[in-house]
């Protein structure tokens, strides 16, 4: 036998202990690996989310700033409508400090084609438009024209199939990049269009709008304040003055997923710590265990010329064999499950998910990789050590 | 039967089995609603059949003793647990948003434990040819 096989023969006799050895490894490599990407991605859904808004301030009506509507449109993606007067945006850009204005209409489908589901719809308009443009991702550069969509990168819509919202068919020309956020399962269309699925809406006996015309209606106002202002005072300005809706800062809308992104980062790292230092304690327990067992086969093979490096040689190959596959294990099943459930995350948690990219998590693959590597030839260091100094005579009569 | 020869067989069973049972329990596609079945509900039928054939091949896998056979059984395990993989979202359409049970639970859980399935029935294939080539 050649004697470089040998850890390898030794692991491969004992398929039970190397087994449980390589699941530690595993546990260790898949929580390294597995919190860094889930914290990740709850980072980059933030970002995206921030990025995604576009404005300093949303002006929505009153109640349903009170009700959390926009909020929960824009990160849980829970189809919502409210309106206020059209005069609302007149009046907005009379306020001291406001650069642009954008409005939105918004409107629920009844049930979309395929199933009983109900979708957002999001009207902008195209020249004043600061956020939904931006993130067009298939190569549509146009204008939309007369009943075409937009839709989010959430929805399986096809760009060149046709969607059928109160009975008439739109026609999906572009679709958006993922943002991790409730506005990847939005239909995006002009305010045209919105006010022809209202009109829709209300012949189907669905009335949306109970006494105004949709020509006088708009849902929102996204507003970006001229530079060197603050954006604060521009709000409260707007609070004060006008009635019946409300300004929101985005930065506030995003401190609480902030903040409950925060909690959740802290859990995932203390569970991955703890979960790291269980194994690498359970692994050096095992270790030293199996050393102590195996002290008459390392006395016969000191009897037969193994000097005491070689020896210290073999533990630390074999760990390093175990901790080489465990790593390899973990971080594969620890990836295909992640990224497989990650619209799980999103939707279980409330907040935005962006998985990493690739780039990224070949980083965090190393990284956890590295951190096994060095474990578990550690953990084992102490028992080479202790091995590679045994009293071979003594150990060996004791046998007898 | 003895047990050292078919860990590999008893774990092919398992993943069929949970395959199986899954894809019509734990996470199963969307439920149908009004009476009406949703898309998904055609993919989750196919994966169920694909379950049950892939439990009677592994149970047979386990069973048989010769290693000849075992090793094609195997074979056929590793290319339908494949193909289960594609069945979702790809080959049969799924509901419309990424954010539904077909899409956040059926998809990924099937991709994962059919996954599991493909490695461990590749491995012993592998083996089980290897294996019967030598014996010869």
């Amino acid at each position: 036998m050649n004697i470089k096989q040998l850890p390898f023969k030794n692991l491969i006799n004992r398929p039970v202990r190397s087994v449980l050895l390589v699941l530690i490894a595993a546990f260790m490599a898949a929580a390294v690996f597995g919190g860094t990407v889930a914290a990740s991605g709850m980072r980059n859904g933030l970002d995206s989310l921030q990025k995604r808004l576009g404005a300093d301030i949303i002006v929505v009506p009153e109640d349903a700033a009170e009700k959390n509507d926009l909020e929960n449109i824009l990160l849980q993606g829970t189809p919502a409508y409210f309106y206020m007067d059209k005069s609302v945006e007149d009046d907005l850009k009379a306020i001291n400090g406001v650069a642009e204005t954008s409005e939105q209409y918004f409107l629920v489908s009844a049930n979309s084609e395929c199933c009983s589901v109900q979708v957002q719809i999001i009207g902008f308009d195209e020249d004043s438009d600061i956020s939904v443009k931006p993130w067009l991702k298939e190569s549509y550069s146009g204008r939309l024209g007369e009943n075409e969509i937009i839709v989010g990168s959430s929805l399986s819509t096809r760009v060149g199939h046709t969607l059928k919202l109160y009975g008439v068919e739109c026609k999906a020309v572009g679709k958006l990049d993922e943002t991790g956020t409730g506005l990847d399962t939005a239909i995006y269309t002009t305010p045209d269009t919105v006010r022809r699925l209202i009109r829709a809406s209300q012949e189907k006996g669905i009335g949306v709008l109970s006494k105004q015309s949709p020509d006088d209606v708009i849902s929102s106002v996204y507003i970006k304040v001229k530079d060197g202002v603050d954006i604060d005072d521009v709000a409260a300005d707007i609070n004060l003055h006008l009635d019946g809706v409300r300004a929101v800062r985005t930065r506030s809308m995003i401190t609480g997923t902030a903040d409950k992104l925060a909690v959740i980062s802290k859990s995932i790292n203390g569970l991955m710590a703890a979960v790291w230092i269980l194994a690498a304690v359970i692994m050096s327990a095992a270790l030293s265990v199996l050393a102590n067992e195996r002290r008459r086969e390392f006395a016969v093979l000191r009897t037969i010329g193994f000097s005491r490096k070689r020896l210290g040689g073999l533990i630390l190959s074999e760990t390093a064999v175990i901790c080489l596959s465990g790593a390899f294990a973990g971080i594969l099943l620890t990836a295909l499950t992640v990224f497989s459930f990650g619209k799980l995350i999103e939707t279980k948690t409330g907040l935005p998910y962006l998985s990493p990219d690739i780039l990224h998590v070949l980083v965090y693959a190393l990284i956890a990789f590295a951190a096994v590597m060095l474990t578990g030839p550690l953990a084992s260091a102490y028992s080479a050590y202790r091995l590679s100094r045994v009293d071979t005579g003594r150990i060996l009569r004791e046998g007898d | 039967m003895k047990i050292k020869e078919n860990i590999a067989g008893i774990a092919e069973i398992a993943a069929a089995v949970i395959l199986t049972v899954g894809s019509f329990t734990f996470f199963r596609a969307c439920d149908s609603a009004e009476g009406r079945h949703m898309a998904c509900h055609w993919a989750q039928n196919t994966i169920t059949l694909i379950g049950i054939v892939l439990t009677v091949q592994a149970l047979l896998r386990t069973v048989i003793p010769d290693k000849k056979t075992k090793a094609g059984l195997s074979l056929g395990i590793f290319l339908l647990s494949i193909a289960a993989i594609f069945v979702p979202g790809t080959v049969i359409d799924l509901c419309m948003m990424d954010t539904m049970e077909c899409h956040t639970v059926f998809r990924p859980a099937v991709i994962v434990v059919a996954t599991l399935s493909t490695v461990i029935s590749g491995v012993d294939s592998v083996f089980g040819l290897v294996r019967s080539g030598k014996k010869e």
